[in-house]
């Protein structure tokens, strides 16, 4: 595991404060359960990795890992399918950058396994 | 925040996950084990450790199973996910563990509208037309077009062709034809054939490229829509059958026609497009089978042919249907500009631009003639004179990778039918020989017969042909040009080791020279001695790519100004002499050995019939030996004297204050200097020259006075001016060298004699004559 904390690790030790230049919030173990981490990091953390959809201004919906955003919303995501039309045949883009202006809607493919899937159907 | 009662709804999920997975993640991930607050989840809860997830993610096929989500159900978070988003700092990134610069870098960008292929899309527009689609819709003619159609749609095919020979995806730019996709439904005769045609050239192209393996992925989308690629049920062979009756039924109709200009136009076209298949379907035949000679003829024949008929097809361009003024189509019936757009892999850029007619029409005539001067390539038997056309023609065609496949197919073909079954080592042999001519390989000399040294010779041109060190280099002067210098930086390398086997191969000639002395086999004797013939044949080669290497920074554009010193340096102080010298030395090799054939020939034949045939055939033999790289060594000349007029013009205008210099705070010149040479340092001959060499070598001429060293430099120049103006017959390359010379002699004295002497701005290196050498010119 110490291997992949390396992206992470020089960010942990830097105190949490609006002033720093650069900083990521990633979900790399080592951050997890940082109590420093404001709620919104918290929850964009637990996001991270997880199947996003994203409904943008000229009606395709894009389907794919969240990856990475920002302050401005712009979120990156691997293994994207585009649809037209929901429902039909997607186009698969692999690594698209949605830009935050042209969201419309964000959903996660979420919640608990029984309930949800009932609210679905 | 927003979304808080959605939080709330996820937390006993969190607390539930938590307490099942607790032993395991406290095992797992020490720091996760004190968990016990409200808002914390285990690790094991994250997305990215969701082992389900992971195994996605990792596997290859994970991209189709994007399209099973949602597993679970989709729950709007769009009011959160922005509420949360707003917490981030400036700059501040929330990201993946395995989310890194290459994601990032490779992601396309939605609604940019050069990357996003599905932008613009709305809901109600219909899917562009398939074939079929187009014909119940009405919208494509199948059966009596008009030649005003016929030109039309031909005329858009070409230019389809032409833009995809220059890298466009075939997807993107032919098989937007619908005609194209399915040609055996055309019931109009002359389109049908046309179009079963082109889709067998496409094939036939694409073969000729792949085995040439001369492409770069910026030179040739080699893939496309595979069920269109394979060629239709036609054999290639018989294209040109169907293509010549078509012809000849449209001709006598013509017969018929008060003004048969209109179909006249389209009969040309057909017999362009059926020479010009013929000629490429015979390239492709003759890499894969014999006959090569009869071939060649047939080539260059349907060459003459079609080039003669562009001027009547480019005349007549406004006879055909003109593309609509902003549509992306390049004819108005036919085309179905979007219909892969979508089966394209994303990264491929959405919008392509068609190369209009008349410069399609320009392509395809310098494409001919390009092609009528790789046949002859043939011409040339040895290796020598071999590299010196392929570096000749990269230069003059080598943007087009279709004109360089072709070559490189010929000359493996030629190479085969001269050289039998083992052509490449038999080549080699062939051209050493040819080169420099070492008396073992002559078959006459008896030495060549003796075991010993036919097995040393065996290995060397077996080691040589295991390294492909040789064959590489030739083959690299077939690539685009900017991607030779990398190639050529490798291959450099390759050259040492053979240098070691060439040397080796050299002394172990020598020494059995003086065994043979001692045995008395002064014949032997003679034939084996002075031979430096394999190493210099091998450091000649390797000489020239590094002078190639070097001189191609400039026409890539790589060196900085301030850098031009120790480049234009290096050729001066040693390379260009080395080549002089290497050519120098054959030169002499051969003439002694000429020298002593003549005595041997006098001695063995005294008298009688036989030498008085000699006799009258030599003194033309002998012209023609003596000097058999004076043009090389004078243009060499001319190339030292020209590269010293830059390395003193470069040093006087440093030390005149008129170049700009890299801050110092920012500079490191012995880095620089060790990249630009950095193949050059695995050599042991040349040996490399360390920086602190030539930073006294440097230093020393830098002594002189900036006068000094302007006149120095324009005296070079006024040397190369007159070397080259000495030169008979000379080409456009030397025309423009002495072009360069006399004005930047002119420009060197100006400088000399003070001029602007307050000015300090730097001067204009003006590369558009030649790619090496500038025209120096003072703002």
């Amino acid at each position: 595991m110490e291997d992949l904390c390396i992206s992470g690790h020089q960010v942990q030790v830097q105190p949490v404060a609006p002033a720093e230049p650069f900083r990521i919030t990633t979900n790399a173990p080592h951050q997890m359960n940082d109590p420093s981490m404001t709620a919104g990091r918290k929850t964009l953390q637990k996001w991270l990795g997880r199947v996003l959809r994203i409904v943008i201004t000229d009606g395709r919906v894009l389907v794919g890992f969240f990856n990475c955003t920002d302050r401005d919303a712009n979120i990156v995501l691997s293994m994207c399918a585009e649809y037209l039309v929901e429902g039909q045949e997607p186009r698969l883009l692999g690594n698209v950058m949605v830009p935050g202006k042209h969201i419309v809607s964000i959903s996660i493919d979420e919640g608990e396994p029984t309930a949800t899937n009932v609210e679905v159907a | 925040m927003s979304g808080s009662s959605l939080c709330g709804v996820v937390e006993p999920a969190d607390f539930q996950a938590a307490a099942a997975t607790a032993a395991a993640a406290a095992a797992a991930a020490t720091r996760a084990n004190s968990s016990s607050d409200r808002d914390e989840w285990s690790v094991s809860e994250c997305g990215f450790m969701d082992p389900e997830v992971q195994r996605t993610m990792r596997s290859g096929s994970a991209a189709e199973d994007i399209t099973q989500y949602p597993l679970r159900g989709w729950q709007e978070v769009t009011g959160e996910f922005i509420a949360a988003c707003q917490e981030l700092i400036p700059g501040e990134l929330a990201q993946d563990m395995m989310f890194g610069l290459f994601e990032a870098m490779s992601a396309i960008e939605i609604m940019d509208p050069k990357m996003d292929v599905g932008m613009g899309f709305d809901k109600s527009d219909l899917p562009p037309p398939s074939f079929e689609a187009a014909i119940t819709m009405g919208v494509i003619k199948l059966d009596d077009l008009t030649p005003t159609e016929l030109i039309g749609i031909f005329d858009a095919l070409f230019s389809c062709i032409v833009s995809w020979l220059e890298g466009n995806s075939m997807d993107q730019v032919l098989f937007t034809c619908l005609y194209l996709h399915a040609p055996a439904k055309i019931k109009d005769k002359p389109l049908r054939v046309f179009c079963t045609a082109v889709r067998n050239l496409i094939a036939v192209i694409k073969s000729i490229i792949l085995l040439a393996g001369v492409n770069e992925e910026e030179d040739f989308q080699l893939y496309g829509n595979s069920t269109l690629l394979s060629a239709e049920k036609a054999h290639p062979g018989n294209i040109f059958g169907y293509l010549k009756e078509v012809e000849d039924e449209l001709v006598r109709k013509c017969k018929q026609l008060t003004s048969p200009e209109d179909l006249m136009s389209v009969v040309h076209r057909l017999r362009f497009m059926r020479h010009l298949f013929q000629v490429i379907y015979q390239v492709e035949q003759m890499e894969t089978s014999t006959g090569t000679e009869d071939r060649m003829s047939e080539i260059y024949k349907n060459l003459n042919v079609a080039s003669e008929l562009l001027p009547l097809i480019r005349k007549t361009i406004d006879r055909g249907t003109q593309p609509v003024e902003g549509s992306e189509a390049p004819n108005p019936i036919g085309f179905s500009t979007r219909i892969h757009d979508r089966s394209q892999p994303p990264s491929f850029p959405r919008s392509i631009k068609i190369r209009d007619r008349p410069a399609s029409f320009q392509f395809l005539e310098e494409m001919i003639s390009r092609f009528k001067y790789a046949c002859k390539v043939t011409r040339n038997k040895d290796y020598f004179s071999a590299l010196n056309f392929f570096i000749e023609y990269s230069k003059k065609s080598g943007q087009c990778i279709l004109s360089r496949s072709v070559l490189q197919a010929i000359f493996t073909a030629n190479l085969r039918m001269v050289h039998g079954r083992m052509p490449m080592k038999q080549f080699l042999r062939h051209s050493v020989q040819a080169f420099n001519s070492p008396p073992v390989l002559s078959a006459k000399n008896t030495v060549s017969s003796d075991p010993k040294v036919q097995q040393q010779l065996e290995n060397f041109f077996r080691y040589c042909i295991s390294l492909n060190t040789f064959t590489m280099f030739i083959r690299i002067c077939g690539f685009n040009r900017a991607r030779q210098r990398d190639k050529l930086g490798r291959l450099i390398e390759n050259f040492d080791a053979i240098q070691v086997d060439a040397a080796r191969l050299d002394s172990f000639m020598n020494q059995l020279a003086n065994e043979r002395a001692m045995e008395g086999n002064e014949l032997h004797a003679t034939a084996l001695k002075h031979s430096t013939h394999f190493s210099t044949w091998v450091l000649y080669n390797c000489f020239r790519a590094m002078l190639i290497y070097l001189m191609s920074g400039f026409e890539l554009e790589l060196y900085a100004v301030h850098e031009f010193l120790y480049i234009y340096w290096y050729p001066y102080e040693f390379l260009v002499g080395f080549l002089v010298s290497a050519l120098t030395r054959t030169e002499n090799i051969l003439l002694a050995q000429e020298e002593y054939a003549e005595h041997l020939s006098k001695t063995q034949a005294n008298g009688g019939s036989t030498s008085k045939n000699r006799k009258v055939a030599k003194p033309r033999k002998n012209k023609k030996l003596q000097r058999p790289y004076r043009c090389e060594i004078v243009f060499y000349h001319a190339l030292l004297s020209l590269c010293g007029g830059m390395y003193k013009a470069m040093g006087a205008l440093t030390k005149d204050g008129r170049v700009r210099l890299p801050m110092d705070t920012f500079d490191n010149e012995e880095v620089r200097y060790i990249r630009r040479f950095r193949p050059f340092g695995s050599l042991t001959s040349p040996p490399p020259v360390s920086y602190q060499e030539f930073k006294s070598i440097r230093d020393h001429m830098m002594l002189a006075s900036v006068e000094d060293l302007y006149s120095v430099a324009a005296k070079h120049f006024d040397q190369a001016r007159n070397i080259l103006e000495n030169i008979q017959n000379p080409d456009q390359e030397v025309l423009d060298l002495l072009q360069i010379a006399r004005t930047n002699f002119v420009v060197m004295n100006v400088l000399a004699r003070g001029h602007q002497k307050d000015v300090k701005r730097q001067p204009e290196f003006d590369f558009s004559k030649h790619s090496y050498f500038p025209i120096i010119k003072l703002k």
